[in-house]
């Protein structure tokens, strides 16, 4: 089987989980003696020209013989298009060379949804396959399904609810945005949703429930299989946040809460953040935050760790006792639940989309209302000093689905295709 | 007992010409000169706290639009002289716009005079220079040693924005006044639209002859033409249905071209698309597409119109179905699915000014199934009730969408160039065609969606051209035997 992948990125032009999802079903494709694998990644042109070959629409990635690099210099962030002749015909000819059964979508970003149209015209009998990693087609305010003006969960996509959070569009812009992607979706042969929320909620927009199937995230164990004991402190009092420093994680979530029970215990709790893209924060955002540090108990204590890497998120899980995950919006599948459980680390996670479908109170974790600090507080309180609840929870943990599961999984859809 | 006595020795003494000529004694002299010249000559009179020239806006064409207010008990009249450069342009008495200013009747305490003007003034030939006097009953009133004169697209942009002081009056005041001001627009318009050019700027797969035409004007923004020609993609393609797009005032042509291009690359459609060195308007724009298409059939379509979602079928039939000798139109259809209109009408008012005194009839467009509870996929026991109000023989259809043979068309004339870039111009041809026993049709099965369901802010600009629109199309139309009278009406939905 000639299997293509389509992703948003490559991990080594930038990181983010799309693009390690992908790359690591490409990885798991390319290790199955019975399929041939290419990976194709859609990029930002004018933001990475350093992989850019002047006039040629798709270049190698460097010493990676079947990974390839597709550029854009333009995108149309609304209705996901990008329409380039020199690539399109690159593209094609791509296409009528590598003749693929299979071609696995990641993302329509930088991809383009014409990629779609491209595709079934140049290859009609192609299987196409798409993994939904976030709510982009559904949601234009960053596919996050959440209001940012009323900081609360979007469960109504009808699009006059879409202007609210984009004044300057209309309804009828959006209804255009929705028609566009179900017809462009009308290519697709099959869809993959990584948690069962977000399945539901593009049952909810208008995917017949029989093209929709979840594969959960394959995650590649960093724990060694023998001889370990999973570490933890003396008094449970590290907590960490691993995720972007972005507002929809809910680190303010998280710091009002550790301040609330800090007043409650005498220990020190400690609240370790490791992650970047602060950058991307709002102003008000931080301002928040620095507010709930100005105010903090002496018993507190935050500490910015930096970002972090898939090569050392284990070592650093093991660092701290808890892991929360105190995100706002409706996380699809939360990648760092996989790392946090890798590492044996019960979950405090706030009950947001796929986040529900993972964390089971009081068996492998711990969950509160998304924004509730003082429902975190509670728990945070709880947590400390209790070996109890640790070991019942920590060994609650079940392990992830694998990547040879997750590929297996994968290749028995395409079969039923 | 009051007496009356003219001040001849003021008279000559405030006026240094006159005592050199006259003396300071001779009263008859110096009476009969006020009486013949010094009152109209206004002399003695300080003239800028009775009469301001406050907007000056020209364009290079020789356009002029001068607005100002003058208190009419003292200056009445307004004779305005022009001098560019080297060159007078006498103009002699001119016949402004006079219309209600609110902050000048609290200044000069006059309620009765309507105190605001406005003008247009054409000088022909006009020789451009750097310097520009103007002269209003003799007093140098404005001069600009460098003057920044306007291409006519940016002078009509402005100057109708400027009129949008009448445009945005009630009705029964404004139409008494709208006579000056279309007939300035409409030449400056009319000239405009001439010096217009149309280049072919891109073509795909054209061909001699296609069975029909679809013809796309667009103003400005080409948003949402992509996802049209990718909706419709499959049925030009099958039905040899060819696309011929007007760009007026294109932005981002360059792009859009490139996308076409790209476009067309996966859906190979005929297309040709030709770019307006200006906005040429609705019906200009229209009429051009129409000169080049190459189809027997014309179908007019807004860049805003889709097929249904789902039975898309029967929408497509009313384009391929022969259109006879009629006009056809479709039923439109909001984005969240339900009736925008079937068809439209002409009715006609009385309005009114109790100031003047003045009433006249006057048009306005309304449509069938505005605000019905009839969706898009309702079925048709639910479209029979909702088309129950709907009066044949005087139903109008919007150029959104329509069917006519080209040949009809322009056996009609086109559209007509008469109405200012947008408005009426549609219902203006369907009465035409009429008038000249031609059928209007609304297919009843064709449903379409029209993207347009938000009303959005109208510029001052607009305003005014909508509001000249329909002065010039209730002037043209209000005896028509097709129009409805207001008391009719009430069934009429």
């Amino acid at each position: 089987m000639k299997y293509l992948t389509v992703a948003l990125y490559h991990p080594r032009v930038m990181k983010g989980g799309a693009q390690y999802v992908a790359k690591d079903l490409h990885d798991a494709a390319t290790a199955d003696p019975a399929v041939d694998a290419v990976l194709l990644a859609g990029i930002d042109g004018a933001m990475f020209p350093q992989y850019m070959k002047v006039g040629a629409a798709i270049t190698s990635l460097p010493d990676s013989p079947s990974e390839y690099i597709m550029g854009a210099a333009k995108f149309d962030d609304f209705y996901h298009v990008i329409y380039d002749p020199r690539r399109n015909k690159a593209l094609r000819r791509f296409l009528e060379d590598h003749q693929p059964d299979v071609i696995h979508i990641h993302h329509s970003l930088w991809v383009g949804l014409e990629f779609l149209e491209l595709a079934r015209k140049t290859l009609p009998n192609v299987k196409i396959v798409y993994t939904l990693h976030e709510y982009l087609a559904i949601c234009y305010a960053q596919g996050q399904l959440f209001r940012y003006h009323e900081g609360a969960i979007c469960r109504d996509t009808s699009p006059d609810q879409c202007v609210k959070c984009f004044p300057n569009r209309t309804a009828d812009e959006f209804t255009l945005r929705r028609r566009s992607f179900r017809q462009a979706f009308g290519l697709v042969d099959h869809f993959i949703a990584p948690s069962g929320y977000l399945r539901d909620r593009f049952i909810d927009w208008g995917l017949a429930p029989d093209r929709i199937s979840v594969i959960a995230n394959g995650h590649s164990q960093s724990r060694p299989s023998t001889g370990w004991t999973a570490p933890h402190t003396q008094t449970l009092s590290t907590f960490g946040f691993f995720g972007q420093f972005v507002d929809a994680k809910g680190i303010d979530v998280l710091l009002r809460a550790a301040s609330m029970a800090a007043t409650q215990v005498e220990q020190t709790i400690e609240i370790k953040l490791y992650g970047g893209n602060k950058q991307h924060a709002s102003p008000a955002y931080v301002e928040k935050i620095d507010a709930v540090l100005a105010a903090k108990p002496d018993n507190l204590k935050v500490t910015e760790m930096g970002s972090y890497s898939r090569e050392n998120v284990f070592d650093l899980m093991c660092g701290v006792d808890w892991v929360v995950m105190p995100s706002v919006w409706p996380e699809t599948f939360g990648l760092v639940i996989s790392e946090a459980w890798d590492a044996k680390r019960p979950v405090l996670g706030a009950r947001a989309g796929g986040i529900t479908n993972r964390v089971i109170h009081g068996v492998n974790g711990l969950t509160f209302q998304p924004g509730s600090s003082t429902e975190l507080a509670g728990l945070i309180a709880e947590c400390i000093n209790n070996q109890a609840l640790w070991q019942r929870l920590s060994s609650g943990v079940a392990d992830e689905v694998t990547m040879a599961e997750a590929w297996t999984r994968h290749r028995d859809v395409i079969a039923a295709l | 007992m009051i007496t009356k006595a003219f001040l001849f020795r003021k008279y000559a003494q405030t006026n240094a010409d006159l005592a050199e000529a006259f003396g300071g004694d001779d009263e008859m002299m110096l009476a009969d000169h006020f009486d013949r010249f010094g009152q109209r000559e206004m002399r003695g009179l300080q003239f800028n706290d009775y009469m301001r020239l406050e907007g000056l806006l020209c364009s290079d064409a020789g356009d002029f639009y001068i607005a100002g207010w003058a208190d009419r008990r003292i200056i009445s009249t307004l004779d305005v002289v022009i001098e560019v450069g080297y060159v007078r342009h006498d103009l002699g008495r001119i016949e402004p716009v006079w219309y209600p200013r609110t902050d000048v009747t609290t200044l000069t305490g006059d309620t009765q005079n309507d105190q605001g003007f406005l003008a247009l003034i054409h000088l022909p030939d006009m020789l451009v220079h750097s310097d520009l006097t103007i002269y209003i009953n003799g007093k140098r009133v404005r001069h600009e040693a460098t003057v920044r004169w306007q291409s006519t697209p940016l002078f009509l942009n402005q100057a109708l924005g400027a009129a949008a002081v009448v445009a945005d009056m009630p009705i029964g005041k404004s139409i008494q006044l709208a006579e000056p001001i279309y007939n300035g627009f409409v030449g400056v318009w009319q000239r405009f639209l001439e010096g217009l050019r149309f280049t072919l700027a891109f073509e795909n797969r054209p061909r001699e002859t296609h069975p029909r035409s679809i013809v796309i004007t667009l103003y400005r923004g080409a948003d949402m033409l992509l996802v049209q020609l990718r909706e419709l993609a499959g049925f030009l393609f099958d039905t040899d249905t060819e696309v011929v797009v007007v760009g007026n005032d294109l932005i981002g042509a360059e792009t859009t071209l490139v996308q076409l291009r790209a476009f067309c690359q996966i859906h190979d459609i005929s297309l040709r698309v030709y770019l307006c060195s200006g906005n040429s308007g609705f019906s200009r724009g229209n009429n051009f597409g129409a000169e080049m298409a190459r189809g027997e059939t014309l179908i007019l379509m807004n860049p805003d119109i889709f097929p249904p979602e789902t039975d898309a079928a029967r929408a497509y039939a009313f384009l391929t179905e022969p259109a006879g000798d009629a006009l056809h139109g479709a039923l439109m259809y909001y984005g969240d699915g339900m009736l925008m209109h079937s068809g439209m009408y002409a009715a006609l008012d009385l309005c009114y000014d109790q100031n003047s005194g003045f009433s006249a009839p006057v048009l306005r467009c309304e449509h069938f199934g505005k605000g019905l509870s009839h969706r898009i996929t309702d079925d048709d026991a639910s479209l029979a009730h909702a088309l129950e109000g709907v009066q044949d023989d005087k139903l109008l259809v919007s150029a959104a969408l329509w069917k006519i043979r080209r040949d009809v068309f322009f056996d009609v004339g086109g559209l007509s160039t008469e109405y200012l870039f947008a408005y009426y111009e549609d219902a203006d041809f369907c009465l035409r065609l009429r008038e000249m026993g031609i059928e209007i049709k609304l297919d009843r099965s064709a449903r379409w969606i029209h993207m347009e369901g938000v009303g959005k802010t109208m510029t001052p600009a607009q305003r005014t051209f909508m509001w000249l629109n329909r002065y010039f199309f209730t002037q043209r139309f209000r005896a028509s035997a097709f129009v409805v009278d207001a008391a009719d009406e009430m069934d009429m939905l």
